[in-house]
């Protein structure tokens, strides 16, 4: 559906230009439990950044200080420069989606989106008529024209999360904060969504944060994702940083699908139970480190040159591949490879490869 | 339908003595219930309409009706002013001696309401430990048509805390976050968003109260005063009708206070069933 | 970590103590409200249930005990004890059978069927006693031939049973039904296809899984029971020693201005009240899941 963009309707949606939002050392405890140990992070105008960590990861404790729904311990939050831990989750001025919608069910569509605006002020309060051009045009934009009169228990799921969106951006929030925005949601209804988020997003260009456990969302979705683990940053990049050149072994588990296989280095090369792999560590400390791969940046060596050498576990179909689990070197260690579907080899043989991309991590 | 509904009871009865469970059951409450009722119909119509409109429209039945409604009104609505207090601060805060309150609002269910009527008009009566303090600005509530609503009070007030108390309970504290987010204080979240949410639940705590009230006797008669025409309650008349061997008379109030009390007990259902249909499960 | 950042926020008082999440409100408001309901309590549930106790030994000990031990006194006493250990177990059984029909099987009018058990509580006491003196006294069509059979009900014991067995009949039934149909068929028809028999699964499997919620149930039951005063006094007829209750007897020594000897009986009743909600919480605190209808009443 081809909606109408917020300037043709000669209404804008963000109230002027985005903002940056800075977190400086931002820490958090829940009585003894630390949820969040000294987080920094600095988000350009108009960015779509996506924090994606398990759960307990203190990614939605960091969105909820944003918020203003909860308070740091210490640190602090600038929102354009200015300090918005002084001011209230009413003065924030931020759009806040919640998981499951948050919708108010006594209220149509249409009174739901209107509420930030029929709660100001007299003397702030839009006018009833410019209310109700408000609501629709946000309306048109969420793709739900002619919705306005039901009740949330007469939408879908993923209605229900449109309407929650436009509400949020009814009161042309400074900052746009999503907590797991899709997670109740049926697959297919998600991939939608997600794209149709991004639209959105590109249209009306506030600065926005989107919590997530998902790392396919997060990688397809966020200009840049922060990794959380344990309360603390892991990495912070754009999506192929982050899957290209993950920082630290969590990362590299956590987004796509990997092998470890415990190395030293000697001299620059990387050996494998003494045995030099023929891989170049440059620059990477003397000593034990942990060699990660992807299962499907191997190549098979059968030139007899260095290479590791495992005994096959199991062998299975994956998708266009087929996926063997191994267990190399004599502390049989397991690792997954993927081989080409015409290449059927069964349990118990030698398969000798080598990882083309690869990256390693000293311990 | 007919053959679906065969069906699961067949389905189902690999479980024995659905023929036996049923059958005590609806025995009993002929016996018991069900019967009895009828023949209070039946007794209050044998004396024709024109004997059944003789005794509704004589002016002390009118008058002890009209006690009885508008003293259970005035009550139901203190209670539900407070109930929906009471609820609120246990739902929601913590301080000490919480848990003590909680179990302490159930008193009224508990404790006998002859026992309630004599102690309500030891406090109340004008020697009494608080009727003593008021007396002097000439308040009187023993013996006076506070007296009763005080004792209506007393006994409804468990009903509104106990019908809030649960559905605050599983009232979505995000939706209150997400108000505060759009803007909105916390009056108008809590006028707004918590109140419309509370409705069906206060109308039907409100609901159940007056209906108890309407139908209480004991712990009202003692600090009623039972003069006709101004403290006498309908509950009341009909023991008094009883005792002056007016069947008819005790049959017809009876039979309308029956009527009032089922006509309640449907808005209940009413509104319950309108909630459910229009906000759903969200 | 800067100082400079920890002062920000520490000036914000943002420092999680003086922080007030937005669902609550503000300190001032939270203490006029909790004392509001404090007072409220205090005047209308304490000050009553202080005052029997109070009013109850303004004699001392002694007029205490004359008056309870007095036999009249004891004859109510006993009476009460008869009504509920007859009218509660009628209950008991009526609660049971009722739920086991309507949580366990689906048949055409269950839903009347369970507007029809609460009916009861929506009928005033008073015309619970009406009912049965319509029913059985000497203007009823019963009344003649009760007579020439040397059968009495009205005025007698086994009319305040009934009465009581009406006003009470529900609280069974109403604390069973929701608990077995929250729980279902499942553990049943699993003890069945173990191939135990129909009353091996109610004494092994259904009866453990809600003997709390029925323990709840007949407690309340029995506090209602051996309180209850408009539907019994109707039947009773009020002859001291033979046909009346202890609610019945109170009633009677107030109207006659013995006042210490009418809080001394009530005050047993207010201990019966005070015992049932203290065992009523503890069930409540330690089985809340297994007692569906924790917060209805």
């Amino acid at each position: 559906m081809n909606a109408i963009t917020p300037i043709e309707a000669g209404v804008s949606v963000a109230l002027g230009a985005p903002i940056d939002v800075t977190i400086e050392n931002v820490q958090k405890a829940f009585g003894d439990t630390p949820a969040l140990h000294g987080v920094s992070l600095d988000v350009k105008a108009g960015e779509l950044v996506a924090l994606l960590g398990p759960s307990g990861s203190g990614k939605t404790t960091l969105l909820r200080i944003l918020a203003g729904l909860d308070a740091p311990t210490a640190g602090r939050v600038l929102f354009g420069g200015d300090d918005a831990l002084g001011l209230s989750v009413q003065q924030r001025n931020v759009g806040f989606v919640f998981q499951h919608y948050a919708l108010f069910r006594h209220m149509t569509v249409f009174q739901n989106i209107a509420f930030g605006l029929t709660v100001r002020p007299r003397g702030e309060r839009p006018p009833k008529a410019e209310i109700r051009k408000r609501v629709l045009h946000l309306l048109d934009l969420v793709q739900l024209t002619g919705l306005d009169k039901r009740y949330p228990s007469q939408l879908s799921g993923g209605q229900r999360q449109r309407v929650a969106l436009a509400r949020a951006l009814a009161i042309e929030p400074r900052v746009l904060l999503l907590d797991e925005p899709f997670g109740a949601l049926d697959a297919q209804v998600r991939k939608d969504l997600r794209r149709w988020l991004r639209e959105i997003h590109d249209r009306t260009g506030h600065t926005t944060f989107f919590v997530t456990h998902d790392q396919e969302e997060a990688l397809e979705l966020a200009d840049r994702v922060v990794v959380m683990s344990k309360g603390r940053i892991e990495q912070v990049g754009t999506p192929d940083e982050i899957y290209d050149a993950p920082a630290s072994p969590f990362v590299f588990e956590f987004i796509g699908e990997s092998s470890f296989l415990p190395v030293t280095v000697v001299d620059g090369a990387v050996q494998l139970d003494g045995q030099s792999l023929d891989l170049a560590a440059l620059g990477s400390p003397h000593g034990e480190a942990t060699l990660g791969f992807r299962p499907h940046d191997v190549s098979i060596v059968e030139d007899g040159g260095p290479a590791i050498t495992g005994t096959i576990v199991t062998e299975r179909r994956h998708g266009g591949a087929r996926r063997l689990e191994l267990e190399v070197g004599t502390e049989k260690h397991r690792v997954e490879i993927d081989m080409p579907v015409d290449h059927s080899r069964a349990p118990g043989g030698q398969v000798t490869f080598r990882p083309h991309r690869w990256r390693l991590f000293p311990r | 339908m007919a053959a679906t509904t065969i069906a699961t009871v067949r389905k189902s009865s690999v479980i024995p003595g659905f023929g036996l469970a049923l059958g005590v059951t609806l025995t009993y409450l002929s016996l018991i219930v069900l019967i009895p009722l009828a023949l209070l119909f039946w007794r209050s119509a044998s004396g024709g309409p024109e004997e059944f409109i003789r005794i509704s429209t004589d002016p002390r039945t009118i008058a002890a009706l009209r006690l009885s409604f508008t003293t259970s009104f005035i009550a139901a609505l203190v209670n539900l002013v407070f109930g929906m207090i009471l609820a609120w601060i246990l739902v929601r805060y913590e301080f000490p001696g919480r848990r003590l309150i909680d179990a302490v609002i159930d008193l009224p269910f508990a404790l006998p309401t002859a026992v309630a009527g004599i102690a309500l008009t030891t406090l109340y009566a004008p020697n009494g430990w608080i009727g003593a303090w008021l007396q002097p600005f000439g308040i009187r509530i023993a013996y006076s048509q506070t007296g009763i609503i005080i004792a209506l009070i007393f006994i409804g007030l468990p009903f509104v805390v106990r019908s809030v108390q649960p559905v605050l309970e599983d009232l979505n504290r995000e939706v209150e976050e997400v108000a505060a987010t759009l803007g909105a204080n916390r009056r108008q979240t809590v006028r707004r968003v918590v109140m419309p949410a509370l409705m069906p639940a206060l109308l039907t705590g409100f609901a159940l109260a007056f209906a108890r009230a309407v139908g209480e006797y004991g712990s009202v008669i003692f600090i009623a005063g039972n003069s006709p025409y101004k403290t006498e309650i309908a509950p009341l008349l009909i023991v008094i009708k009883l005792e002056e061997f007016s069947y008819s008379g005790a049959t017809t109030i009876a039979v309308l206070m029956l009527i009032a009390s089922f006509l309640v007990l449907l808005a209940i259902h009413l509104i319950q069933s309108w909630s459910r249909r229009r906000y759903g499960d969200v | 970590m800067s100082d400079g950042a920890f002062t920000t926020a520490r000036l914000h008082g943002a420092s999680g103590i003086h922080f007030r999440p937005v669902t609550m409100e503000r300190k001032r408001v939270r203490l006029a409200l909790i004392l509001i309901s404090l007072a409220f309590l205090a005047l209308f549930l304490v000050m009553p249930v202080l005052a029997v106790f109070v009013e109850a030994f303004r004699g001392g000990w002694p007029a205490f005990a004359e008056a309870i031990f007095e036999p009249d006194a004891a004859a109510a006493i006993r009476l009460t004890l008869l009504v509920a250990a007859i009218s509660v177990p009628c209950n008991l059984v009526f609660g049971v059978a009722a739920s086991w029909a309507i949580a366990k099987f689906d048949f055409r009018g269950k839903a009347l069927l369970n507007t029809l058990i609460d009916l009861p509580f929506s009928v005033s006491p008073v015309i619970a006693g009406l009912i049965y003196v319509l029913m059985f006294g000497s203007q009823s069509l019963l009344g003649p031939w009760l007579k020439s059979e040397g059968i009495q009900v009205i005025f007698a014991v086994p009319g305040i049973v009934l009465a009581t067995i009406f006003v009470t009949f529900p609280f069974v039934a109403r604390e069973l039904i929701p608990l077995m149909e929250e729980q279902g068929r499942g553990d049943e028809e699993a003890a069945l296809s173990l191939g135990a028999s129909g009353f091996q699964v109610f004494f092994r499997v259904t009866l453990p899984n809600v003997k709390w919620a029925l323990l709840y149930g007949v407690l309340l039951c029995n506090a209602r029971a051996m309180g209850e005063f408009g539907a019994v006094s109707v039947v009773s007829g009020h002859i001291r020693g033979l046909t009346n209750t202890m609610p019945l007897h109170v009633e009677i020594l107030y109207n006659e201005y013995q006042f210490a000897a009418a809080f001394a009986v009530a005050s047993l009743l207010a201990v019966l009240a005070l015992f049932t909600l203290v065992v009523k919480s503890v069930l409540e605190w330690r089985y809340a899941d297994e007692i569906a209808a924790t917060r209805r009443h």
